[in-house]
C-alpha cells in the first residue's frame, strides 16, 4: 500500500516537473552516515533537495534506505553538523558529516545509562575523551581529570605511589561522615562503583567515625588510596561529569555531589577483529623539595660532639640543626671512624652534606602495557583488554603493581532481546608503600627535616648497627628512652606497608524491546573488593622500639539490581514524549578484620602469634540497603524545547523507621533558542538555554540510630565496655540539598567559538553532623540535624579555534570554576556556633559569619603571634603567641580554579599544553614550622653567628614592662618561639602549574596502509612540569594524610614531575 | 509484558518482604547494653589515671616534683591557658557518661551494689574536678545523650559538695542494705569487697567535709561519722585504703614502667620530672625514711656507687620554676649537672600503684578534726603518729633487698618516731598535719595541692622565673570554655571573667 502511494506521489511529481528530463530510473539506495571519525550517526534526516521523494532518517546503526534516482540531490541534515548535499551516484555511499564542526549532536549518557542528545539536556554536563586520560599516564584515574573539568577540584594527596586523590564538584555540600561523602558517585556503564577511601591507620584525631575501627590511636601512617583510582584509563571510552545534584536526582542520594559517568570501550563499530596495543613508560622525580640550609650542622646553640647519639656527647641526641657552622673543623661525628682502642669516634671535618634528600630519592618509574582485542558484527560486539602496570616509587623499595582484565561484550539474542556484559577484574598491590604524617617517624620528609646536615646519606645505607644482630638500626640519633631518628633506608627496607587487593566489578544487562517504542532493561551489577594489608615495624623503629605488626582485611561489596521501563512516542511533528520508570535495590556490605601485635616477642618475625603484649584485634560488619522507585518523563516540542521531570523515592535502612522513606524530584528545561527563534546565522551557530531545579535527600552511614557500648579487651585482658563516645540519634532525618542552575551553550563565528556557562546555587539543610559537645556532656559528639549551608558559583567552558586550516589547527580550551560557600546557620539555639571538622595543629571549623572567620566552610583556625598596635609582643625576650582563643587563618577553598589547554595540530603532529591555575585559598605547612624549629630550613639562618650560636633581641614590645623589648635570648630560642604558631605557616595557596605538555605524532594513513596497521601514534608526555607559587618549600596542591585534610601539608612525599612516552598501535 | 509484571512484582515483593528492613540497622558490632560489671574496670582505672596524671601538673604546682630548668619552661613558669588543662578536664569529665550508664543499668537490673559504686565513682571523679576547677556541672554532667542536656549547667562548688555528700550517703545506705548474695565482679579496686566500697564512701565523706571546713561548720557531720563506725564504717588499716594496682601493660602507667634502662637503676634517669628540693629537703630534715622510696639516688652517685660501693648514694631535689639560664647558672655555681638530681624512685615505677585515698590521709584528717575540737573522740597526737605509720605501711618489705626494692624497716620507723619533732604539738599541729598530708600524697598531685591550698602548708616559694604566683586553680579546658551554660554561669557569678589559675576556688580560705 505504502509503495503504491509513493509510486502515485512519484508519478505526480514527475508530471509536475513536466517530464523535463528523460525519466531517470528510481532506485533504492542504502548507505551509512558517519561523523568525521567514522562514528555512525543515528537520526540524521535525509530529504530530496531536487526532485520528489519521501524523506527518511538513519537508523540506530547510522544506516538509511531511500528511494532516489541518479542525479538527484539529497540533503543530509543533523543538528550541529553542516548540512551535506550528495548527488546520487552509485550505491552504498558513506556520508561523512561536518568534518570541521563541533559535535553538537553528541549523545550524552545521562542518569541510569539513558543516552540523550546533548541539546535536550537541561543541566550542566561535561565530557572528557578517554584518549586524554590514557595519554596522561597517571596511575590514579582522578588525577587525569585535574584541570580538565570546570568546577571540579581534584587534590592529589602526595607523590607517593598509590596515593589518594580527592575529588569535589561545586564545593562542599555535606560535612559529616567519611571523607568520600563529598565525592561524586562513580558509575561505570550504568552501575555505581565505590570510591571509598578506607585507611588502616587513623588519619588524625580530629574526627570521629562511628564505625571506623580506628585500630590505632596514633597518627595516620599509610595511604592505601581511593577506590576509584584503579579504574583502568585504557578501558575508558569517555567520562561524562554530571555536575551538581540536578544532573543526578535519578541516581539517588549518593549522586548529590554529582556523578562521574564512565563509559568503557565496547568494541562496537570495529569491523572484523581489531587489536590495539598501547605501551607507556614514564619517569618521575620530585617537583619541589624543601629549601634546606646546609650551613650549620646538628647540635644546639653552636655546640655539638658525637659520642653515642643518646646524649653521651654534646647535643648528639637532639633532632636539631642549631649546631656549629660546618667549616670543616674537626668534630667527632656519627659517621666518623671509630678508634679501635677507645671505641670513641675520631674527629673528622665537620662539613655539609648537601643533597641528602636528592641522593636518597631515586627516579620513579611507571610502565603500563595494554593490549585489547575487539570486534563486532551485526549481532555481537566485544572488547577484551589486559593491562599491566608496574611502578616504582621515588623512595627505594616502594612499588605498586596492577593487573586488570576487562571484558565488555554485547550480543543480540534476537531482534528484540539483547544482552550486554561488562566484567572487570583488577588485582593491585604493593610490597611497600611509603608512609606519611607530620608525627610519623617513618615519614621520609620528616626524617630529612630532622636529619643532621652533616651526615652523609651514604653512611646510612648499612642500616643495621653492626653487632646487634639486626636488632638496632644504625642511625645518628637513637636513645631507647629518648629521642630517636629513623634511618630512611631502614624505614624503606624494614618498615613495610604492603597490600594485595582483588577487585571485581561489572554488570549484566538485558534489554528487551517489548514494542517498537517500549523497552525494558534489567540489570544487575556489583562491585567487590578485598584488600589484605600488612604493616610492619622492625625492632628499634622510632615509634615502635619493640617492633610492631598489623594486619587489616578490608572487604567491600555493593550490589545493585535495577530495572527500567522506557517508552517514547512522537505524538505529532511537534510533540515528542518519552518516559521511564524503574526501581533499584542497593545493598552495601563492608567488613573489616584487623589485628595488631604492638610489640613483637621475637624480633623481626611478623606473625600475629609473635606478640609480646596482648593482641589488639577487632572486626566490623556493616550493611546498608536502599530500595528505590523512580520515574522520569521528557516532553519535546519541535525538537527544540525539552522539559524533563523526575521523581524518586528512597527507603534507606540507615535511617530510623519514621524517617526512612523520602521523595525527591527534579525538573529541567532546555531550549535550543537558535533553532526555535530562527536565530541561526554565520555569527551565531547555536544557542541553547537551560535551567533546572532539584531537591535531593541523603541518608547516612549505618548504625547511627541506636546507642551502643564499645567492648574491648581492657584491664588485664578482660572484656570491658564503655558507652560509645559518639552518641547516635534515633530521630535523625535525611539531609536535604535543594539546588537550581541555569546556563547557556552557544557556538559562534562558524563554530570557532563555543561557550558554555552555568550558574548554580544549592542549599543544604538538616545537615547531619556529629556535633562536638563540651567534655562535661560526657560524649565527644552527638549526631544532630543542624545548620544550613549554601554553595553557589559559576562554571565557564570556552573553546576557541583561532586557526583552522586543512593542515594546521589551533584550539584553545579553557574552563573556569568559582564556588562560594556560606554557613548560614548552625544551631545557635542549642549553643552550637562552631563545629570542628578536623584538627591537626590547625583546625578546620565550620562557623557562621557572626563568629570569627568568613563564615564559610573550609575556614582554618589556629594560634598566632600577638601584636599590640603593630608591635610584636614579647615576654622574657620571646615572642608571645595566642593559643587559647584561636584566630582565623584563612579559607582553604580557592577563590577560583582554571584550566587552559592549547591544542596545536600540524599535519600528523599535535602538541597540547594544559595549565592548571588556582587563585586564592590558603595552605598550612607543617614542614615550615617543624623545619624552622629544627633549624633545618633556610628561614632559620637569620642572626646565627659564625659559630652557629648567638643571641638576639627581638623587635617589639615587652608586655610585662610595656616598653620596647630589650631582653636578649638565644637565636635558636627566639626563632623557635617566633615560628611555632599556625598563622605564620599559613600561605596563599595560589599557583599555576604546567600540568601537562604532550607531543604526539600519528603515522599518516597512506603510510599505514602499506603495513596493515590501522592507526599508530607516539606521544611524549610531561606531567607537572613547572610550578609557579609563592609557598615556600612545598607544592601548595599537596594535602595532608590521605587527601582528606585539604589545605594542610603534613610531610607527605612531594608531588612528582613525570616525563613519559607512549606508543599506540591498532591493527 | 508478562516479564514486566514479573519483575515489578518481584521487586515489590522484595521491598515488602523486608518486614525486617529496620533490623538491618541494628549494629551487630556493638551491643546496645552490657552487664554493669563490664563498665567498672575502665571507669576505675581511668579515674585513678587522673590521680596519677595529676602528679605532673598539680604535683608541680605544689612542688612534689619539679622539672629541670628550661624543660617545658612555659609550664613550669605558669604560662597556662585553657589549652593547658585539656587532659585534666576532658578525660575525667567524659567518664561521667559511663557512671550514668552504670547507675542506669544497675537500677534496671536491681543490682544495688553497682548503683552504689556508680554514686561513689561519680563523687570521687567530680570531687577531684571541683577541687581543681571550682564550680562544675554535677547534676547534668555526662548527660549529653539526653535531649536538652547537651550543654550541662554549672553549679557552685558549695552546692556540689552538698550533692556529693548526699550521693555518698545514698551509697552508704545501699551498701548497708545490700543482700548477702550480691557480688561485685571485675572490681579492680577492692576485689569485690562491698564493705571496702562502703568504707571508701564514708572516708571520702570525711575528705569532702574537711575540704570545706574553712567555710562551713562541718563538726557535727565529721563527728557523726568518726564516732559511729557501725553506721559509718571508714578505713581501719592501710590495706583497706583505695589504691589501684596497675597490673597490665596498656594502661596509664605503662609509659612509666616500660623501657627500663639496663643499668640496674630501675628508673629512667632521662625523665624530665625530678623530685623537688622542697620534698627532698623536708624528708632529709626529719630523717624520714620515705626519702629512699620517693626519690632515686642521683644518676652520678648511682653510677659512682656501682663502680665503688663505698661511694655514698646521693639524693638531691630540683628547684622548681627555673628558666634555662637560671638552671645553667645554678649548675655552674654548684658544679652540678643534670645527672645530679633525683628522679622518682624505683618502687613507684615497679609497683604502679595509684592511691585514690589513703588510710594515712583519713587519719591525718581525723587528727585535724580532733585538734580542732570537732567532737571527734580520740587523741590527736596518737592519731597523728598512727597516720604517719599508715603512710609508712604503704611501703612494706617485699621481695628483694632494700637496694632492689627499698622498704621502710622497723628500725627506720623506730628511729623516726624517736625524734621529738615527730610529736604533734598543739601550737604547730596544723602545719605538722598539713606537711604530712603533703608528704603522704606524693604523686597524687590533686590531694597534695588541695591540702596546701586549704591549710597553707608546707611553705612553698614559687620559682624565680615564674609569671604568676603558684596557681590555685585549674583553668577550664578550652574545649569546655565555649559551653554556653558555662559562659552564662561566668556572667552570672563571676562578672563574665573566666577564672584564671590565680582565682581561688570556694573552699580555699
Amino acid at each position: 500500500m505504502r509503495r503504491i502511494i509513493s509510486l502515485i506521489a512519484l508519478f505526480f511529481a514527475m508530471c509536475s516537473l513536466g517530464m523535463q528530463t528523460a525519466l531517470a530510473q528510481v532506485k533504492v539506495i542504502t548507505g551509512t552516515v558517519t561523523d568525521q571519525h567514522g562514528e555512525k550517526i543515528p537520526g540524521v534526516s535525509i530529504s530530496h533537495k531536487t526532485g520528489p521523494g519521501k524523506p527518511t532518517t538513519t537508523n540506530g546503526e547510522g544506516k538509511f534506505t531511500i528511494e532516489a534516482s541518479d542525479g538527484q540531490v539529497l540533503l543530509f541534515r543533523y543538528i550541529g553538523y553542516k548540512t551535506f548535499e550528495w548527488t546520487v551516484t552509485g550505491n552504498n555511499p558513506v556520508i561523512k558529516l561536518g568534518s570541521s564542526e563541533k559535535e553538537l549532536n553528541e549523545v550524552v549518557v545521562t542518569a541510569l545509562g539513558i543516552t540523550r542528545e546533548a541539546k535536550s539536556i537541561g543541566f550542566s554536563v561535561q565530557k572528557v575523551d578517554g584518549k586524554l586520560l590514557q595519554e596522561s599516564h597517571e596511575t590514579n584515574l582522578l588525577n587525569t581529570l585535574n584541570g580538565r573539568v570546570a568546577g571540579v577540584q581534584i587534590t592529589s594527596a602526595s607523590g607517593n605511589i598509590g596515593a589518594s586523590s580527592n575529588i569535589q564538584i561545586r564545593g562542599q555540600n555535606f560535612v559529616s561522615g567519611y571523607n568520600y561523602n563529598n565525592s561524586p558517585l562513580f558509575v561505570v556503564d550504568g552501575v555505581p562503583i565505590s570510591n571509598n577511601n578506607e585507611q588502616s591507620t587513623r588519619a588524625f584525631t580530629g574526627r570521629q567515625d562511628f564505625n571506623n575501627p580506628n585500630f590505632t590511636a596514633n597518627e595516620g601512617e599509610v595511604d592505601y588510596g581511593n577506590a576509584a583510582a584503579e579504574i583502568n584509563p585504557n578501558d575508558i571510552d569517555k567520562i561524562t561529569v554530571l555536575k551538581g545534584p540536578n544532573a543526578a536526582a535519578l541516581y539517588g542520594s549518593r549522586a548529590a555531589n554529582g556523578v562521574v559517568l564512565i563509559t568503557t570501550k565496547s568494541g562496537k563499530g570495529t569491523k572484523g577483529l581489531g587489536v590495539s596495543i598501547n605501551s607507556q613508560a614514564s619517569f618521575e622525580s620530585p617537583l619541589k623539595l624543601p629549601d634546606y640550609q646546609y650551613v650549620y650542622g646538628q647540635g644546639r646553640d653552636g655546640q655539638y660532639s658525637y659520642r653515642d647519639g643518646m646524649g653521651g656527647g654534646v647535643n648528639d641526641n637532639i633532632l636539631e640543626n642549631w649546631g656549629p657552622a660546618m667549616n670543616g673543623q674537626l668534630i667527632p661525628q656519627f659517621d666518623s671512624p671509630i678508634d679501635p682502642g677507645t671505641g670513641a669516634r675520631i674527629a673528622t671535618p665537620f662539613v655539609a652534606q648537601p643533597n641528602q634528600l636528592k641522593d636518597f630519592f631515586q627516579t620513579g618509574q611507571t610502565y603500563t602495557n595494554n593490549v585489547a582485542l575487539q570486534g563486532s558484527n551485526d549481532k555481537l560486539n566485544f572488547r577484551f583488554s589486559y593491562s599491566n602496570l608496574n611502578q616504582k616509587g621515588i623512595v627505594e623499595n616502594t612499588d605498586m603493581k596492577r593487573n586488570a582484565i576487562s571484558l565488555n561484550s554485547g550480543y543480540a539474542i534476537d531482534k528484540k532481546l539483547r544482552v550486554d556484559v561488562n566484567f572487570n577484574y583488577v588485582n593491585s598491590g604493593s610490597d611497600n608503600r611509603a608512609s606519611y604524617g607530620a608525627k610519623n617517624d617513618d615519614a621520609i620528609m620528616r626524617i630529612f627535616l630532622f636529619m643532621p646536615r652533616n651526615v652523609s646519606v651514604n653512611s646510612l645505607r648499612d642500616y643495621w648497627k653492626s653487632g646487634t644482630g639486626n636488632q638496632v638500626q644504625n642511625t645518628p640519633i637513637y636513645n631507647p628512652n629518648g629521642a630517636r631518628l629513623n634511618n630512611p633506608f631502614f624505614v624503606a627496607h624494614e618498615n613495610l606497608n604492603g597490600n594485595n587487593r582483588d577487585r571485581v566489578y561489572g554488570n549484566v544487562k538485558f534489554t528487551y524491546d517489548i514494542l517498537d517504542n517500549l523497552k525494558l532493561t534489567v540489570r544487575s551489577g556489583r562491585d567487590f573488593y578485598n584488600d589484605k594489608r600488612t604493616m610492619r615495624h622492625a625492632m628499634s623503629s622510632a615509634q615502635y622500639v619493640n617492633g610492631y605488626y598489623q594486619e587489616d582485611d578490608v572487604y567491600f561489596l555493593e550490589t545493585n539490581h535495577d530495572f527500567l521501563l522506557s517508552y517514547d512516542k512522537q505524538f505529532s511533528n511537534d510533540i515528542s514524549f518519552s518516559a521511564s520508570a524503574g526501581g533499584n535495590l542497593l545493598t552495601q556490605k563492608s567488613k573489616r578484620l584487623g589485628a595488631i601485635a604492638s610489640q613483637l616477642a621475637i624480633p623481626n618475625v611478623y606473625n600475629l602469634t609473635n606478640n609480646a603484649v596482648p593482641i589488639m584485634a577487632g572486626n566490623i560488619y556493616q550493611e546498608k540497603r536502599i530500595n528505590s522507585l523512580y520515574g522520569t518523563a521528557q516532553i519535546g516540542y519541535k525538537n527544540t524545547v525539552f522539559l524533563d521531570l523526575t521523581g524518586r523515592n528512597d527507603w534507606s535502612s540507615a535511617l530510623p523507621k519514621k524517617n526512612n522513606s523520602y521523595f525527591y524530584p527534579s525538573a529541567s528545561l532546555s531550549v535550543v533558542a537558535s533553532e526555535l527563534f530562527k536565530l541561526e546565522s554565520d555569527a551565531l551557530n547555536f544557542l541553547k538555554l537551560r535551567t533546572s531545579f532539584s531537591s535531593v535527600r541523603r541518608d547516612l552511614e549505618p548504625y547511627q540510630t541506636m546507642a551502643n557500648f564499645q567492648v574491648s579487651q581492657g584491664w588485664g585482658g578482660n572484656t570491658v565496655a564503655v558507652h560509645n563516645n559518639n552518641y547516635p540519634n534515633s530521630d535523625i532525618r535525611p539531609e536535604k540539598v535543594v539546588s537550581y542552575e541555569f546556563g547557556f551553550d552557544t557556538r559562534l563565528l562558524d563554530n570557532r567559538i563555543n561557550l558554555d556557562f552555568t550558574y548554580y546555587k544549592s542549599t543544604t539543610t538538616d545537615l547531619i553532623i556529629p556535633v562536638t559537645l563540651n567534655p562535661s556532656a560526657g560524649y565527644d559528639t552527638k549526631l544532630m540535624n543542624v545548620g544550613k549551608m549554601t554553595n553557589h558559583g559559576f562554571e565557564v567552558m570556552l573553546g576557541v579555534t583561532p586557526i583552522r586550516t586543512k593542515h594546521f589547527n589551533w584550539e584553545v580550551v579553557g574552563n573556569f570554576g568559582l564556588n562560594r560557600n556560606k554557613v548560614l546557620s548552625m544551631s545557635e539555639d542549642n549553643g552550637i556556633s562552631r563545629i570542628r571538622q578536623l584538627e591537626r595543629w590547625a583546625s578546620l571549623e565550620m562557623r557562621t559569619e557572626n563568629t570569627k572567620g568568613d563564615g564559610s566552610f573550609g575556614s582554618l583556625y589556629g594560634d598566632y603571634l600577638i601584636y599590640r598596635s603593630g608591635a610584636l609582643t614579647h615576654r622574657n625576650g620571646l615572642p608571645q603567641e595566642e593559643n587559647g582563643d584561636w584566630g582565623y587563618l584563612g579559607n582553604v577553598r580557592p577563590d577560583y580554579t582554571m584550566g587552559i589547554t592549547n591544542n596545536l595540530r600540524y599535519k600528523q603532529f599535535s602538541l597540547s599544553a594544559l595549565l592548571s591555575i588556582q587563585k586564592g585559598g590558603v595552605v598550612h605547612s607543617r614542614t615550615y614550622i617543624d623545619g624552622i624549629n629544627a633549624g633545618s630550613l633556610k628561614e632559620s639562618l637569620v642572626n646565627r653567628d659564625a659559630n652557629g650560636a648567638g643571641n638576639m633581641i627581638g623587635e617589639g614590645v615587652d608586655i610585662d614592662r610595656n616598653a620596647p623589648n630589650n631582653t636578649e635570648v638565644t637565636v635558636r630560642n627566639y626563632w623557635r618561639a617566633f615560628y611555632n604558631n599556625d598563622a605564620i605557616a599559613t600561605f596563599d595557596a595560589s599557583y599555576v602549574k604546567l600540568r601537562e605538555l604532550k607531543l604526539s605524532y600519528a603515522l599518516a594513513p597512506s603510510l599505514l596502509e602499506k603495513i596493515a596497521v590501522k592507526t599508530a601514534s607516539v606521544s611524549f608526555v610531561g606531567r607537572n612540569l613547572f610550578l609557579w607559587s609563592d609557598v615556600p618549600n612545598i607544592d601548595p596542591e599537596v594535602s595532608a594524610y590521605d587527601g582528606q585534610f585539604q589545605g594542610v601539608e603534613a610531610m607527605s612525599l612531594p608531588s612528582l614531575r613525570s616525563l613519559g612516552v607512549s606508543l599506540n598501535v591498532t591493527f | 509484558m508478562k516479564k514486566i509484571l514479573i519483575i515489578a512484582g518481584l521487586s515489590f515483593s522484595m521491598m515488602t518482604s523486608c518486614s525486617k528492613f529496620e533490623e538491618i540497622n541494628v549494629n551487630p558490632n556493638n551491643p546496645a547494653t552490657v552487664p554493669a560489671e563490664m563498665l567498672l574496670p575502665p571507669l576505675i582505672s581511668s579515674a585513678a589515671g587522673s590521680v596519677s596524671g595529676s602528679g605532673n601538673r598539680a604535683g608541680q604546682f605544689v612542688q612534689h616534683l619539679a622539672w629541670l630548668g628550661g624543660t617545658s619552661e612555659e609550664d613550669g613558669r605558669y604560662n597556662l591557658t585553657g589549652a593547658s588543662f585539656r587532659e585534666e578536664w576532658n578525660g575525667p569529665m567524659r567518664l561521667i557518661k559511663d557512671v550514668n550508664q552504670l547507675k542506669q543499668i544497675a537500677q534496671q537490673s536491681s543490682q544495688t551494689q553497682y548503683e552504689a559504686i556508680g554514686h561513689i565513682m561519680k563523687v570521687y571523679i567530680l570531687s577531684l574536678m571541683s577541687d581543681a576547677f571550682g564550680d562544675i556541672p554535677y547534676n547534668e554532667a555526662g548527660m549529653g545523650n539526653v535531649q536538652g542536656y547537651e550543654f550541662a549547667h554549672y553549679q557552685s562548688q558549695q552546692e556540689v559538695y552538698q550533692l556529693m555528700l548526699a550521693d555518698l550517703e545514698t551509697a552508704n545506705q545501699l551498701l548497708k542494705a545490700l543482700p548477702p548474695a550480691a557480688t561485685i565482679n571485675r572490681d579492680i579496686l577492692f576485689n569485690g569487697d562491698a564493705t571496702l566500697w562502703r568504707k571508701f564512701a564514708n572516708s571520702l565523706k570525711i575528705r569532702i567535709l574537711m575540704r570545706q571546713s574553712a567555710k562551713v561548720n562541718v563538726a557535727e557531720q565529721v563527728a557523726a561519722i568518726f564516732n559511729n563506725p557501725a553506721e559509718y564504717p571508714v578505713f581501719t588499716k592501710a590495706s583497706e585504703q583505695a589504691a589501684l594496682v596497675y597490673n597490665n601493660s596498656i594502661d596509664f602507667y605503662y609509659w612509666f614502667i616500660r623501657n627500663l634502662p639496663a643499668d640496674g637503676s630501675g628508673v629512667d634517669f632521662g625523665a624530665n620530672s625530678r623530685v623537688s628540693d622542697v620534698m627532698v629537703d623536708m624528708l632529709k630534715a626529719k630523717n624520714d625514711p620515705r626519702l629512699y622510696i620517693y626519690a632515686a639516688p642521683t644518676r652520678n652517685s648511682f653510677l659512682a656507687n656501682r663502680v665503688n660501693p663505698a661511694t655514698p648514694l646521693e639524693y638531691r631535689g630540683q628547684r622548681a620554676g627555673l628558666s634555662t639560664a637560671e638552671q645553667v647558672a645554678q649548675d655552674a655555681s654548684t658544679g652540678l649537672n643534670k645527672d645530679d638530681y633525683s628522679v622518682i624512685g624505683r618502687r613507684f615505677r615497679a609497683e604502679n600503684r595509684a592511691f585514690l585515698m589513703t588510710y594515712a590521709e583519713l587519719l591525718l584528717l581525723k587528727a585535724e578534726a580532733i585538734h580542732r575540737n570537732m567532737g571527734v573522740s580520740g587523741d590527736a597526737a596518737t592519731v597523728f603518729q598512727e597516720a604517719i605509720r599508715a603512710s609508712f605501711d604503704k611501703w612494706p618489705a617485699g621481695a628483694g633487698n632494700i637496694a632492689s626494692a627499698p622498704f621502710i624497716s622497723a628500725e627506720q620507723q623506730t628511729a623516726y618516731f624517736n625524734q621529738p619533732s615527730t610529736i604533734l604539738h598543739p601550737s604547730t599541729a596544723i602545719q605538722q598535719i598539713a606537711e604530712q598530708l603533703w608528704i603522704d600524697s606524693y604523686l597524687n598531685g590533686f590531694e597534695g595541692w588541695a591540702g596546701w591550698r586549704r591549710l597553707g602548708y608546707p611553705v612553698l616559694k614559687a620559682g624565680p622565673s615564674v609569671l604568676a604566683p603558684i596557681p590555685v586553680r585549674y583553668v577550664y579546658s578550652d574545649n569546655e570554655q565555649n559551653n554556653p551554660n558555662l559562659v552564662e554561669w561566668i556572667n552570672q557569678t563571676m562578672d563574665g571573667k573566666m577564672p584564671t589559675h590565680d582565682t581561688k576556688v570556694w573552699f580555699q580560705p
